[in-house]
């Protein structure tokens, strides 16, 4: 029988809450990495199992962690990302480690504050930056978010290991066609946020996105004005909002082997960013979102907490499970595709971040 | 070269094999703050920024002295002498 693992990073900590593979009884372990902020946990399996967790604090900024013991121990990179002792841009975080394409299995990339992306060809041991990003003619215009100058959102074709993708909150959606060494942004039919003097290709403020594991040319994107799908690698979005209750959120997901059903929580604007009249629903599509429906039974309906663009994590068991956190420091689980949530009984700091696995 | 007592907060213990009493050779303050990121290298980037500049929130006290305070870092050290690290305190 096999084991769930979720990774809940918090605002003071990493837990690990374990499951049967019914996820009908858990246990939780934490808080790991005790008093550091979590930004996000991923457990890379491509050589033997390393846990890498991004994290950072206010004080003493930001750094990885790299556990070979599934969190039972854990060490800090000594040559993490860092921008150089000349550059112009600081290292505030570090948002999200993603285990790069299966050919290269020594590699990850890291999406950083202020904005850039690293890339490691060692397993997380030392890290580069990869400069193009910050060279972009574009790069003195952007514009920091109310989360600051992030580059929340990597992801990687899964055909073709030099097309990269990244999202920049406030400034938008990039593309590489070439592992990296230039960028062009993709932020075609989107609604802008931040009007551009210079450059109308920039200001679009994307929240989180997630691509089609079947069809790499199809991308899907929460943004801070929308829900928008992309069916030619970025190059033009269009918007898939029929059924929401509104166009503000912050993650996306998709579910790992029925690619045209995805998952979205909508929060009441970006003046409020909470659940409409605190009723928290997750919305689901099961045709690449043509429309959206709600599914609430089990999830409370005076809840006023916000779920982090990094909060969502769905499982690969059949029918696959769904796992969000809230920044009050719940955890709702669905083991049916979201037609019945409980929640996980613990009351963790604020949820940055949820990652899961099977073993 | 006298010995000099290092404190490190907990939340770096980390950085030092789990210590928070070090004890760093120097005759100066510079060269025992460099002993010390030599001897323990992932504080580095908990103290200081990509720059080389004291994170702005990281205190570090010779005595009782902040070491922002100084001219330079070619304080000469005797036995005794005592480096604390500490976080500010700031906000609410």
């Amino acid at each position: 029988m096999n084991s769930l693992y979720l990774f809940a990073g918090t605002e003071k900590g990493l837990f690990i809450l374990k499951s049967n593979s019914e996820r009908n009884n858990w246990s939780v372990e934490g808080p790991l990495l005790k008093g550091w902020k979590v930004f996000d946990c991923q457990l890379d399996r491509r050589n033997d199992p390393i846990l890498y967790a991004a994290v950072g604090h206010f004080i003493y900024g930001p750094c990885i962690h790299i556990s070979r013991d599934f969190g039972r121990t854990w060490s800090q990179i000594e040559n993490g990302p860092q921008y150089g002792e000349n550059s112009q841009f600081k290292l505030n975080s570090i948002w999200t480690i993603v285990p790069g394409p299966e050919k290269y299995p020594n590699r990850l990339y890291a999406g950083v504050d202020e904005a850039g992306l690293f890339v490691s060809e060692d397993k997380g041991y030392s890290w580069q930056e990869l400069t193009g990003l910050s060279a972009h003619e574009t790069r003195s215009e952007w514009m920091p978010g109310a989360g600051g100058l992030c580059c929340h959102s990597v992801l990687i074709d899964s055909e073709n290991p030099k097309r990269i993708w990244i999202g920049i909150s406030s400034v938008g959606v990039f593309r590489s066609d070439d592992g990296g060494s230039t960028w062009t942004p993709k932020n075609a039919g989107i609604e802008q946020i931040i009007p551009n003097e210079h450059y109308k290709e920039i200001g679009f403020c994307v929240h989180s996105m997630t691509a089609d594991p079947q069809n790499p040319n199809k991308l899907y994107q929460q943004n801070h004005r929308g829900v928008y799908k992309s069916s030619n690698g970025g190059d033009s979005w269009v918007r898939i909002e029929n059924g929401l209750p509104g166009s503000f959120g912050f993650p996306i997901g998709i579910h790992p082997y029925k690619p045209e059903t995805l998952f979205t929580i909508p929060l009441e604007s970006d003046e409020y960013r909470m659940p409409p009249n605190g009723d928290l629903k997750v919305y689901k599509t099961d045709n690449s979102g043509d429309s959206w429906r709600p599914l609430s039974e089990g999830l409370p309906t005076k809840c006023f907490a916000s779920v982090m663009r990094q909060a969502l994590a769905i499982d690969n068991f059949d029918p696959c499970g769904l796992y969000f956190g809230t920044t009050g420091g719940q955890i709702f689980a669905s083991n049916n595709e979201g037609a019945t949530w409980n929640q996980i009984p613990c009351q963790l700091p604020r949820i940055n971040s949820l990652s899961v696995v099977s073993l | 070269m006298p010995a000099i007592d290092i404190i490190i907060p907990s939340l770096l213990a980390h950085c030092s094999s789990g210590k928070l009493h070090l004890s760093v050779d120097g005759n100066t303050l510079k060269q025992t703050l460099d002993n010390l990121l030599q001897a323990y290298p992932l504080l580095k980037v908990h103290l200081y920024e990509e720059s080389g500049k004291q994170r702005p929130y990281v205190l570090i006290y010779l005595n009782e002295d902040n070491i922002q305070w100084f001219d330079d870092m070619d304080v000469y050290l005797k036995p005794g002498d005592r480096i604390q690290i500490v976080q500010s305190v700031a906000g609410g």
